[in-house]
């Protein structure tokens, strides 16, 4: 099955990943303001920065259903890349570092992939990709928003909490949201689509 | 500040960004802030209703992040000393309200600097920059022009698809998933649609072509770029706190 597969890009794979990107900017945007609703409860007790947390798996699903859709190196990047650079130029509140996360979060999720050798494509890749994105972006975020300067019990509950978030977003709801879509019948162009045609015959 | 180039400017500010990672500086950051906010009423032709709309919730997540840092500081010994010696020096350098300023600052010149490019900046610009400038493949922009510009449409989609439901008798709810999935498909379904209609339209993604608007870098563009992360430097270097 893989051996008639290409990893070069055509134009339906990139405004496959451009919509994809263009509507979780859109979604993003939302979030930001979710979290901020969240977070504006819990700032009087000082728990205000964790609300952000639970939503954070959201963050991550433009590179994980762009990966599971298309299933070619570098789309996960590219989505997430596009999601965050569309978030920042319709003015969000975390400025131009946004987009270097995005980059990040999508290699994060690439990650996954990459160890698989782009082959499988299947829930378990998704929620390693979904762990894997929860722990590399809270590294990043603990250095650059400077949150050893909090209490340790403050951390592990962030961590925690965008564990399970990243998990049940990117790992768990963007495949339904990719089997869903292939069972619309709307991927047949994609590796996604073809695979459900075949009634999921995979040699795995 | 919309005569300056999309991409330099855009580069000037995630240079800016990423060396206040390492900015321990709190005036810095609020001297970003301030050059952001200056630079947008008195430079450019942003909206200010806009800046409005963007600001109220960004002060919320700072007070949320200052409140973070105020009480779940890991400084909690300092305070002690802070209140016990009365110095208001003490207060700010160390201890809680010092974490709470360093984390809820920080997000200040962020936003700064964020909204600087955000509202003055175009989206269509944006992208045209990259093409011109950073020799992306016009296959790469034009595909994300023409997923940006399908947003709009979307939104109808949306409606049509509630409203469908609606006629069917089926209840939907403003946060219903329902509808949201059955415009996804039809998204998808134009995406593949219009890479069709591109590609028969003589669209070739790779060659050279002609453009319609081109973006070029002038002087001011390269002087931007030098002084922004300059001006950073030097703030991290020579401010006080």
């Amino acid at each position: 099955m893989n051996k008639n597969k290409t990893f070069t890009w055509k134009l339906k794979d990139i405004l496959m990943v451009a919509i994809i990107g263009v509507l979780f900017s859109f979604l993003y945007l939302g979030t930001d303001y979710a979290g901020l609703a969240i977070s504006t409860a819990l700032t009087p007790v000082g728990w205000g920065t964790v609300g952000y947390e639970p939503l954070y798996g959201i963050y991550f699903m433009a590179a994980s259903l762009a990966m599971y859709i298309i299933q070619k190196p570098g789309v996960g990047i590219v989505a997430e890349l596009i999601a965050a650079t569309l978030e920042v130029l319709m003015g969000n509140w975390f400025g131009p570092g946004v987009i270097l996360t995005g980059i990040l979060q999508g290699a994060a999720v690439e990650l996954a992939f990459f160890l698989t050798k782009y082959r499988k494509f299947n829930q378990k890749t998704m929620i390693l990709g979904s762990v894997s994105v929860a722990l590399i972006s809270y590294a990043y975020h603990f250095w650059e928003s400077q949150y050893y300067l909090l209490a340790p019990k403050f951390v592990i509950v962030m961590v925690l909490t965008r564990l399970v978030s990243s998990i049940i977003f990117t790992g768990i709801i963007a495949t339904l949201l990719g089997n869903g879509l292939a069972k619309a019948g709307v991927l047949k162009a994609y590796p996604l689509g073809q695979r459900a045609e075949e009634s999921y015959e995979v040699d795995e | 500040m919309e005569r300056i180039n999309p991409l330099a400017k855009m580069l000037a500010i995630l240079i800016a960004a990423v060396l206040l990672t390492f900015n321990h500086r709190i005036l810095l950051n609020f001297l970003m802030f301030a050059g952001g906010m200056i630079l947008i009423l008195f430079f450019s032709q942003a909206e200010k209703k806009r800046l409005l709309k963007l600001l109220i919730p960004m002060l919320i997540v700072i007070s949320a992040l200052f409140m973070a840092g105020y009480l779940n500081s890991s400084q909690t010994m300092n305070m002690n000393y802070a209140i016990g010696t009365k110095h208001v020096e003490n207060v700010v350098t160390s201890g809680p309200v010092y974490t709470g300023l360093q984390l809820s600052s920080r997000v200040l010149a962020y936003i700064g600097i964020g909204l600087l490019f955000a509202l003055t900046t175009p989206p269509e610009d944006f992208i045209m920059s990259l093409m011109h400038q950073a020799h992306v493949k016009p296959k790469f922009s034009y595909g994300i022009l023409a997923a940006f510009h399908l947003m709009p449409e979307i939104g109808e989609e949306l409606e049509a698809a509630r409203l469908a439901y609606r006629v069917q008798g089926i209840s939907v709810g403003r946060l219903s998933l329902k509808p949201v999935f059955a415009a996804l498909v039809n998204c998808i379904r134009w995406s593949e649609n219009l890479a069709m209609a591109m590609e028969s339209k003589g669209f070739d993604g790779d060659g050279a072509r002609t453009f319609a608007r081109e973006f070029h870098v002038h002087w001011y563009d390269v002087v931007f770029l030098i002084l922004l992360p300059t001006l950073v430097l030097i703030g991290m270097n020579m401010l006080p706190v």
